[in-house]
């Protein structure tokens, strides 16, 4: 789901920082950003980024590195904060570190912290935080919250806003469902043979596909089937089989129920 | 430029997925006989020999020839830096990490979720497969 800070014009000139001293890192991190349409100012040493600084602090945000040479994250965001002009930026800690390292880095005076995988979303969230308009800036990032499941195992809205009309949609569907029944099948068939290595590979299938598809219980329950195997868990094998074939049996009933004007005309 | 940076590949087992990155695709203008499908790295590499295509969106999973064994074929082995090779993967991120660690590949990977989101495709192009934008702007 797109943030409502992504369709805002303004958010195109947003500028944001990037202190990273591995220049693979630099060019992804940029690269992220610029799928928000966000700016970003890269900067490869603590001494540069407060050398950029002094000359322009347009900047709503610094991701910084920890680990730089030179002076290393934790001093340059404490020289940043010394800056009167430049102390109302908020500084996130790009971090792979311990959750006992992250809370001695906000206590330091970082303003958040983002894991340092490269997760897209993550770096969102982390940033997103800051950007929002309203309330408190200076907190730390909470993890996103998912909405509440809807009554039904698919966010219908969700994905004709994404794809645009109910014709596409319906071949989308189809799609889906054509890959999901043989995944289904050569599951079963693996079940009844015992053959781990390709029910593991037929629940990842599953469940990334139904994740994509925004089918949450398809995708749950083939997760837990995969956590079952994974575990040896005999007894919760054959039940959550069952609840795989019952979410999928469901989702197809809703979708061709819900696409049923185009269903059957394409 | 050479041609091959006009086309892109997906690369997926699962038809489903392959649709809806072709989709994301057309919308933002890459003309539909410039996108190729494979559904598996094999098929993929094959193509890649056949038609020159020099960019590449390819899943992590495959049974035959996984994401990282093409890449490894293509950037490593036959040492094709004229390719711009991005994974996309349900994996978590960090598993992905750790099986690159040692290969000596440098690609980025981004999560397959990011498939349903109403994100702009023509963003996703620009930052992902530059120079496929600068071939659409000349078209």
């Amino acid at each position: 789901m797109v943030s409502p800070l992504a369709e805002n014009d303004a958010q195109k000139a947003v500028r944001i920082m990037v202190v990273e001293d591995v220049a693979f890192n630099l060019e992804i991190l940029a690269a992220i950003l610029a799928e928000r349409g966000w700016q970003a100012v890269t900067a490869t040493s603590g001494e540069a980024a407060l050398e950029i600084l002094a000359a322009d602090c347009d900047f709503q945000i610094i991701l910084m590195d920890i680990g730089l040479p030179g002076i290393d994250g934790l001093e340059t965001m404490r020289r940043i904060k010394e800056k009167p002009v430049c102390r109302g930026i908020p500084v996130i800690a790009l971090t792979a570190e311990s959750a006992a390292e992250r809370k001695r880095f906000l206590a330091a005076g970082f303003d958040g912290y983002a894991e340092k995988n490269f997760d897209p979303e993550q770096l969102f969230t982390a940033i997103e935080t800051h950007l929002a308009p309203a309330g408190d800036t200076r907190h730390t990032p909470e993890p996103a919250v998912m909405p509440p499941s809807p009554l039904l195992d698919l966010d219908f809205e969700a994905l004709l806003v994404t794809y645009g009309d109910e014709m596409l949609l319906c071949r989308i569907a189809k799609a889906f469902f054509a890959d999901t029944n043989t995944e289904l099948q050569r599951l079963g068939e693996a079940m009844t043979s015992g053959d781990r290595t390709v029910i593991l590979a037929c629940c990842h299938s599953l469940r990334g596909s139904a994740a994509i598809f925004t089918a949450k219980k398809l995708a749950r329950v083939s997760k837990e089937l995969e956590d079952c195997i994974r575990q040896g868990n005999k007894n919760g094998i054959e039940s959550a089989w069952h609840k795989v074939v019952a979410a999928h049996e469901s989702l197809r009933e809703i979708v061709t129920r819900r696409l049923s004007m185009t269903w059957n005309t394409q | 430029m050479h041609p091959g940076y006009s086309s892109i590949l997906i690369v997926d087992n699962a038809e489903f997925i392959r649709m809806i990155a072709r989709l994301r695709l057309e919308g933002a203008g890459v003309p539909p006989k410039n996108i190729h499908e494979a559904e598996n790295g094999q098929v993929a590499y094959d193509l890649v020999v056949a038609q020159g295509i020099k960019n590449i969106l390819c899943d992590y999973e495959m049974a035959v020839m996984d994401g990282i064994e093409l890449a490894t074929k293509l950037l490593i082995i036959e040492q094709r830096q004229d390719i711009r090779f991005v994974l996309f993967s349900g994996t978590p991120l960090a598993k992905i990490t750790a099986a690159l660690a040692g290969t000596g590949l440098n690609i980025p990977v981004i999560p397959k979720t990011r498939l349903r989101e109403n994100w702009s495709a023509a963003d996703f192009i620009s930052a992902w497969f530059p120079e496929l934008t600068s071939t659409l702007s000349r078209q």
